[in-house]
């Protein structure tokens, strides 16, 4: 079963369009070679190159060897009885047959055995560019866990040791701050298992869900999680969008998202969440008013391999390297798109990202 | 003697066990353990708690095994504890009959409130016998009129349609326990309404704009994700504050 999700790109393990490409080129190559007999009058000579031609076009472009190989019985059909004397006969005691015959079937099965290599050669380059952003995750994941657990074991080994006197609000610190590298371990674990809901072929379950709904679930569990946070703006369209999506998973989007303007928004006194519809495409954007992030930082956002960055980082501001990577992996699952960028008047970052919509129907008959 | 809530929990992991019997006991309930499946049964029988908080994810056997066994012969309130993963999980089970849930990790707030909500359901029956007396549903400024069929936000009417009434009156019904939308859909049209998951969240879509000041941070009806809606219970207005 194949998943083509761009409906305007070819899908060349169709048996049909196979089928329609085999027969349109040697169409084409019956047409051509009618024409250049009757010019050249009488040799079959221009028909057989011309027919060889198209066998060559049709074992490179079509799947497997089936179809150059009919190709090639049919060129052979086709010359002998149109294009060589006598003239619409089938006549194949003529000498130069079986070469003419053999040259075909060679070409054919040739050119099918190198197309066939060269589409595994690019199977091969995909899935090892998908190993290599596979290691990179990997690496960024370990790296978020090992940073809490480091400060879990050393908090609670000084909570832990007779030696160490500590007072009340000490110890209050060491265990709030054991919580919150527990938190934080949640977090990446939720980023761990988004990816794994994306299977190996970016194979989603999408269900229905009311864009707003998501929004307000994802606020009301950062608030949860971050009750400190600035205030949070959000701008909701009046028409209520429906978008066909996993939730948990474009929740997740958001919340990696939130997290990160709050982490990393020096200096922002609010986060605003919008959302609005765009040629189909239901439009979120997470926006802080903090400090603008660094040109040089934006090519490589969501590769995973961001830590912080050396030059902007006022004290032990968290990365959680896999953040924005799992974001766009969950975003292209989708179908959507997702970008950074610097505000015009340098006065905060915005993210955004896209979801493809479904039409919507109208309700009204509906609503008794 | 003072009496006190049993409260069953039948979980696999030691150190979850002892977090949540802790918090139970110091909250004035009685906690008993069971760790796999067959000792739940054991203990239901005898010992009779008031709730069970049953984890899904158990060794032995299925948790959603025990649940509809339990609910073939009683309707003892069950909250349900997954991994966040497992949406699919928690909705069959409340489908079968649990009566809320908790994802794991989750705080003792969250806990104790799940509990306190589970437990006043199976005590009042269909809400309070205030709500009985006056057939009138409050929360904050909301309040449904089961009489006159309509609701009020700060006094006034807020001109539901028939659909978003029945939708209202449902979630009131059973206040502060999330129903899932499959639940909502089959309670209001049919065992066979099928694909009328669109309609219900264009009504609430609705009804969310007609009766909340800030739609997308609500007071009222709170959005479980993958799950469903959940009422907002008399005190749990006034925590969010």
């Amino acid at each position: 079963m194949n998943n083509s999700d761009n409906k305007y790109k070819i899908n060349w393990d169709d048996a049909f369009v196979n089928f329609a490409f085999t027969t349109g080129i040697l169409i084409a190559a019956t047409v051509f070679s009618t024409v250049i007999h009757k010019e050249n009058n009488g040799g079959s000579t221009a028909a057989i190159m011309i027919f060889i031609l198209a066998v060559l076009i049709i074992a490179r472009k079509t799947s497997g060897y089936k179809w150059g190989i009919i190709a090639s019985f049919t060129g052979v059909i086709v010359v002998n009885f149109i294009f060589t004397y006598p003239f619409m006969q089938l006549n194949f005691s003529l000498t130069g047959y079986p070469l003419i015959f053999i040259t075909m079937l060679l070409v054919s099965v040739i050119t099918s055995a190198t197309s066939t290599q060269i589409k595994l050669q690019e199977r091969v380059h995909i899935e090892s560019e998908r190993a290599q952003v596979r290691a990179n995750l990997l690496r960024a994941i370990s790296h978020d866990i090992r940073t809490p657990l480091t400060s879990i074991i050393g908090s609670t080994s000084v909570l832990l040791d007779e030696n160490c006197q500590l007072d009340e609000d000490q110890k209050r610190q060491l265990l709030q701050d054991v919580q919150d590298d527990g938190q934080w371990l949640i977090r990446v674990t939720e980023n761990i298992l988004s990816i794994t809901r994306i299977d190996g072929d970016n194979q989603i379950v999408k269900t229905d869900e009311l864009a707003e709904e998501l929004i307000e679930a994802a606020i009301r569990k950062f608030s949860k999680r971050h009750p400190d946070s600035v205030p949070i703006e959000v701008n909701l369209p009046d028409q209520p969008l429906i978008v066909p999506m996993d939730v948990m998973l474009v929740e997740q989007v958001l919340l990696n998202l939130m997290e990160n303007a709050l982490i990393h928004g020096t200096g922002l006194s609010k986060i605003v969440l919008s959302l609005e519809s765009q040629d189909g495409m239901a439009v979120f954007s997470v926006m802080d008013n903090g400090a603008c992030m660094p040109d040089h930082m934006f090519p490589t956002l969501f590769e995973g391999t961001i830590r912080s960055d050396k030059s902007t980082n006022k004290g032990s501001k968290r990365c959680m390297g896999i953040g924005l990577a799992v974001c766009r992996t969950i975003v292209n699952a989708h179908g959507g798109t997702i970008s950074a960028y610097n505000l015009e008047d340098r006065e905060g970052v915005v993210f955004t990202f896209t979801i493809p919509m479904k039409e919507m129907e109208t309700f009204n008959e509906n609503q008794r | 003697m003072k009496i006190r809530d049993k409260v069953l929990i039948i979980e696999d992991d030691q150190r979850i066990c002892n977090f949540m019997s802790s918090v139970l006991e110091s909250h004035d309930y009685d906690a008993k353990i069971a760790h796999t499946a067959s000792e739940a049964e054991a203990l239901i029988l005898s010992h009779c708690p008031d709730l069970i908080v049953l984890d899904l994810g158990l060794p032995d056997k299925d948790g959603i095994e025990i649940l509809e066994n339990l609910r073939t012969w009683s309707s003892l309130p069950v909250v349900v504890v997954s991994a966040r993963s497992h949406e699919s999980d928690k909705v069959q089970a409340l489908d079968l009959g649990a009566d809320d849930y908790l994802t794991k990790p989750f705080g003792t707030e969250e806990f104790l409130a799940r509990i306190r909500t589970a437990l006043r359901h199976t005590r009042t029956a269909l809400g309070d016998t205030e709500m009985a007396r006056t057939g009138l549903y409050k929360v904050g400024d909301l309040v449904i009129d089961y009489n006159k069929h309509h609701v009020l936000v700060a006094g006034e009417d807020v001109h539901l349609t028939h659909s978003e009434f029945r939708i209202m009156a449902l979630l009131g019904k059973y206040a502060g326990k999330v129903l899932t939308y499959d639940f909502i859909i089959k309670e209001l049209w049919g065992p066979r309404a099928g694909d009328n998951n669109q309609i219900l969240r264009v009504n609430m879509a609705n009804i969310r704009r007609k009766i909340e000041k800030t739609p997308a941070q609500p007071e009222y009806v709170f959005t479980e994700p993958g799950v469903g809606y959940r009422l907002a219970e008399g005190d749990e207005v006034e925590s969010t504050k």
